[in-house]
C-alpha cells in the first residue's frame, strides 16, 4: 500500500483524525523510521541486572527474552554491522549463545542507554497490556509449535513480536500529534495503532534483518485461514494471539470461539490438541505474571 | 452412515500407499485414512524425503572439497540458515505429495482426513480436526499408521534447545555444535550430515559401534569417515543426562565422566509405533511389550482379517521394506503371489558415506553353511573411484563356503545405495560368483568393484581347492587391480 492510500485508510478508519497525523505517520512507516521505544520498569530493570558483574546469566537472559522491546532491540543490534556474524542472527537464543554473556550485558546497557523510553501519558496501561498479552502470545506460539514439530525458537519470537507495532505507533501517535499540534483523543490513538500496526511491526521485523517468516507472520497473524507463501506461522501466532487473549481473560476470546478457530484447520490440530493448549493457560499467566 | 470398502488402509505412508495401490489395481474399492493434511506420511514430511534432501547438499560440498584436491576450500559458516541448503525442498516435498495423490487418485481410492480408531474388528471411526465424525467397515484393514520418535523419560526434549528425528530440521540456523545421543540408522544420517556440513558432532552410544545390525568391517569404515568429517563417535557409553543451561548450551553427562556442552542435542533413541489413538481392543489387538504389533511372516496379526505393516511391526523400519511390507501383505490376504522373496529386500542407510546391503551377512552365512568366502574390493582398486575421489568405499560378497554361490552384498561408499542393486538382481536371479567374472561392466564405474570382489572370491576358492586337495597344482592367483585395469 502506498504512504497517501495506507493515510487515506486510516484517516477513514478514525474519522476525525486530522489528515496531516495521518500522512505523516503513514510516511514514517513507508520510510521505516519508526523506532522501538522500551517500557521504563524494564530498562531499570534490565540496567540493575547488566551493571551487576554477578548476576546469574540465566535472569539476564530470561528478562530479554521475556521483553519484547527488549528482544526487539537485542536483536537489531546483534544485526548492525559492529556485532553481526557472517550470517543473519535470525532467533533470540541464537544471539545470545553467539555473543556470549559478557556482549549481550554491554548490549542490554547499550539498548537502555541509547533507546527511548516509552513516554505516553495515559498508556501506560495499555502499553503494559500489550506487552504481557505479546508474552503470552509467544508462550502459546512455542507450545503450539512443539506440538506441531516446527521451530519453536522462531514461534516465540514471532509471538513475542506479533503486536510490537501497536507501542511503536503509540509512541509516534503521540510524537506527532504533538509536534503537529494535533490534539487527539485516545480512542481515535488507539484506533489509528490497531489499524496499522501489523504493517509497522512486520516493517521493524523486516528492517532487523529477521526470518522473511516472522515479518509475514507478523503482517498476516489476523488472517485467518488461506495461504501465505512463507507458511502456516502466521496462523500459529494467530491462534496463539486468540489462546493468549483467553488465558488473560480480557473478555475478547470465548472457548467456544477458540475451538471452532478457523485456523485449527490450517496447522491441523484436533480437539484434543486444542484441550490441551487451553490447558496450558494457567502455566502461561504464571509466566506472564513472573514478568511483571 | 457407515460407508463400506472392501479394504481400509490406516496411515498414508510409505507402506500404506503400497498396500491400498496393490489393493486398487485388483479391483477392490479401497480407503486411505490419515491423521496429516497431506498423504506421504512421516516419510515424506518428515523423515525422509526432507533429510535426504538436506544430505544432497551435504554430499555436494563434501564431494566438491574432496575432487578439488584441496584447491578450493569451502568454509564452513556458522549461523548459516538451513532452509538455505534445502531451497528445493518445498518443491521436492510437494513434488512427492502430488505425486503420491495422483497415484490414489488414479487408482480410485478414496483418501479421508482424520483420526482412525476401532469401534469393531470391521469397523473404524474417523474424527476430524472440525470434530465431524465418520465410520467405515472394511473386510480386510492394514494398519500402517507409522511410528514417531520415542520421548525419553528423563530427558526432556524441548524441541528447542533438545531436538528429536521429527524436529531437527525445524532449526532455523546450524548449530555450532550438536550432541547426538543414539547411533542408530537415523542418528548416524543426522551425525554425519551436520559434520559434513562443518558442524562439530559428537555421536554418542552405549553400543561399541554405530547402526549395530549392519557388517561391522561397514560400520568401522564409517566411524573413521565420520571423523575425517570432523565428528567423533563414543561408543560404550551411557548418556546419564540432558539439559538446557538456561544461557547458551546443551549439557550432557556421560557414564564415562565426560560432559558435552553443545548448542543442540538430538535425542534419537529409538522410535515407538503410533498405535495410542486406534483403540486396538476394539478390534480385539493387543500390543507387544515393545509397544509394536505382532505379525506373522505375511504381516497378518492374530486377528486374521486386520494386516499391520511398516514401523508399527518394528525394525528394519525402512521406506523400502515398509513399502514392500505394504504390498506383500494386501498380496497375502487378497490370494495373490507375493513375487519376489522377502529376504531380497535390500536396506540403504543414508550415512554419509552411504552404507548399503542385500542378502546376509558373513555371520549369517557362517551360521548357516559354516563359513563363508567373502571378496572385497576397496574402491581405490577401481578407476571410477578415484576419479570420484570415494576411495574409502568397500564393495563385500559374501559367498557360500564352495566359492560359488552368491550369498550377500555389503556396500559402503558414496552411491552404494544405487550399487547394491546389482547384487540384489544377481541374488534374485540366483547368479552365481563367475557371472560378475564374465560380465563386461561399463568403464570406469563403481560396478566394476562387483568383479574385482569376484575376482577375490575366485582367488581364495582356489587357495582352499589348493589347501585342501592332496596334490596340490601351484597356480598363480589372478590379482583383481590387474584384471581390473
Amino acid at each position: 500500500m502506498q504512504d497517501s492510500a495506507l493515510a487515506d485508510h486510516m484517516h477513514r478508519v478514525t474519522e476525525e483524525l486530522p489528515r496531516k497525523v495521518a500522512e505523516a505517520l503513514a510516511r514514517q512507516i513507508e520510510d521505516d523510521t519508526l523506532d522501538l521505544p522500551v517500557l521504563a520498569g524494564t530498562a531499570a530493570r534490565v540496567m540493575q541486572m547488566a551493571l551487576d558483574e554477578d548476576v546469574d546469566p540465566v535472569h539476564l537472559a530470561d528478562a530479554i527474552r521475556n521483553d519484547g522491546a527488549m528482544a526487539g532491540n537485542l536483536l537489531r543490534i546483534a544485526n548492525s554491522p559492529l556485532y553481526r556474524a557472517r550470517s543473519a542472527i535470525v532467533s533470540l537464543q541464537q544471539a545470545i549463545s553467539r555473543l556470549g554473556m559478557h556482549q549481550v550485558r554491554e548490549i542490554a546497557l547499550a539498548i537502555v542507554c541509547e533507546s527511548r523510553v516509552f513516554r505516553v501519558k495515559g498508556f501506560e496501561k495499555e502499553l503494559t497490556e500489550v506487552f504481557r498479552h505479546c508474552l503470552a502470545t509467544a508462550h502459546f506460539s512455542q507450545e503450539i509449535a512443539r506440538v506441531k514439530r516446527w521451530n519453536v525458537e522462531e514461534a516465540f519470537l514471532a509471538g513475542l513480536m506479533h503486536d510490537i507495532g501497536r507501542p511503536v505507533l503509540l509512541q509516534a501517535v503521540s510524537d506527532l500529534s504533538r509536534e503537529l499540534d494535533c490534539r487527539l483523543t485516545k480512542q481515535q490513538s488507539l484506533d489509528l495503532v490497531t489499524t496499522a500496526h501489523e504493517r509497522a511491526g512486520a516493517s521493524l521485523v523486516t528492517r532487523w534483518e529477521l526470518p522473511q517468516r516472522v515479518s509475514d507472520a507478523v503482517y498476516h497473524h489476523h488472517h485467518q485461514m488461506g495461504q501465505v507463501q512463507s507458511g502456516p506461522l502466521y496462523a500459529v501466532v494467530g491462534l496463539a494471539d486468540e489462546l493468549a487473549h483467553f488465558a488473560l481473560r480480557d473478555g475478547t476470546v470465548d472457548e467456544p470461539a477458540l475451538r471452532e478457530s478457523p485456523r485449527l484447520g490450517v496447522i491441523n490440530l484436533y480437539p484434543e490438541e486444542i484441550t490441551a493448549l487451553i490447558a496450558c493457560g494457567e502455566k502461561v499467566r504464571l509466566a506472564v505474571e513472573a514478568v511483571g | 452412515m457407515i460407508h463400506e470398502y472392501d479394504v481400509v488402509v490406516l496411515g498414508a505412508g510409505p507402506s500404506g500407499q503400497k498396500a491400498a495401490i496393490q489393493a486398487a489395481k485388483a479391483g477392490r474399492s479401497v480407503l486411505v485414512i490419515d491423521r496429516d493434511l497431506q498423504v506421504g506420511g512421516a516419510c515424506v514430511h518428515r523423515g525422509t524425503i526432507p533429510s535426504k534432501t538436506l544430505r544432497e547438499t551435504a554430499v555436494a560440498l563434501v564431494g566438491f572439497k574432496r575432487r578439488s584436491g584441496g584447491v578450493f576450500e569451502i568454509p564452513a559458516s556458522e549461523d548459516l540458515q538451513v532452509a538455505s541448503l534445502m531451497t528445493r525442498l518445498e518443491q521436492v516435498v510437494s513434488g512427492n505429495e502430488e505425486y503420491i495423490g495422483r497415484q490414489l487418485a488414479r487408482n480410485g481410492v478414496t483418501v479421508w482426513h482424520g483420526k482412525a480408531s476401532f469401534v469393531g474388528p470391521n469397523e473404524i471411526d474417523v474424527h476430524t480436526v472440525r470434530g465431524e465424525r465418520w465410520q467405515a467397515r472394511a473386510s480386510l484393514i492394514v494398519i500402517a499408521t507409522g511410528s514417531r520418535p520415542r520421548s525419553p523419560a528423563d530427558i526432556v526434549v524441548d524441541h528447542e534447545h533438545i531436538l528429536d528425528s521429527d524436529s531437527i530440521l525445524s532449526m532455523t540456523y546450524l548449530p555450532r555444535s550438536l550432541a547426538v545421543l543414539g547411533a542408530g540408522v537415523i542418528a548416524s544420517e543426522y551425525a554425519s550430515m551436520f559434520a559434513a556440513l562443518g558442524v562439530k558432532v559428537v555421536m554418542v552410544d552405549r553400543g561399541e559401534r554405530p547402526v549395530g545390525f549392519v557388517d561391522p568391517e561397514l560400520t568401522t569404515r564409517f566411524v573413521k569417515s565420520f571423523g575425517q568429517l570432523g565428528g567423533r563417535f563414543v561408543g560404550g557409553v551411557k548418556v546419564l543426562g540432558s539439559q538446557w543451561d538456561g544461557v547458551a548450551s546443551v549439557v550432557t553427562l556421560l557414564s564415562n565422566g565426560e560432559v558435552l556442552l553443545t548448542d543442540k542435542a538430538l535425542f534419537a533413541l529409538g522410535r515407538i509405533a503410533n498405535v495410542d489413538d486406534l483403540n486396538l481392543a476394539g478390534a480385539g489387538l493387543s500390543l507387544t511389550q515393545s509397544g509394536l504389533l505382532e505379525v506373522d511372516e505375511h504381516c497378518r496379526t492374530a486377528v486374521p482379517h486386520v494386516y499391520a505393516v511398516g514401523d508399527v511391526i518394528g525394525p528394519p523400519s525402512l521406506a523400502s521394506s515398509s513399502a514392500e511390507q505394504g504390498r506383500r501383505a494386501v498380496c497375502h490376504a487378497l490370494g495373490l503371489s507375493v513375487g519376489m522373496p522377502a529376504e531380497f529386500t535390500p536396506l540403504g542407510v543414508y550415512t554419509i558415506p552411504e552404507m548399503a546391503a542385500v542378502g546376509l551377512t558373513e555371520a549369517q552365512v557362517v551360521a548357516k553353511y559354516g563359513s563363508a568366502i567373502v571378496g572385497r574390493a576397496r574402491f581405490d582398486e577401481v578407476a571410477r573411484g578415484r576419479i570420484s575421489a570415494v576411495e574409502d568405499g568397500l564393495l563385500k560378497l559374501v559367498a557360500d563356503p564352495e566359492g560359488q554361490r552368491l550369498l550377500g552384498v555389503h556396500v559402503i561408499g558414496e552411491g552404494a545405495s544405487e550399487l547394491v542393486h546389482i547384487g540384489q538382481m544377481a541374488l534374485m536371479g540366483g547368479l552365481g560368483i563367475d557371472t560378475f567374472i564374465e560380465t563386461i561392466f561399463n568403464f570406469p564405474t563403481l560396478a566394476e568393484a562387483y568383479r574385482v570382489a569376484a575376482f577375490d572370491v575366485v582367488k581364495q576358492r582356489e587357495l582352499r581347492a589348493l589347501t585342501s586337495s592332496p596334490a596340490p597344482k601351484i597356480r598363480p592367483a589372478p590379482s583383481p587391480a590387474a584384471v581390473s585395469s
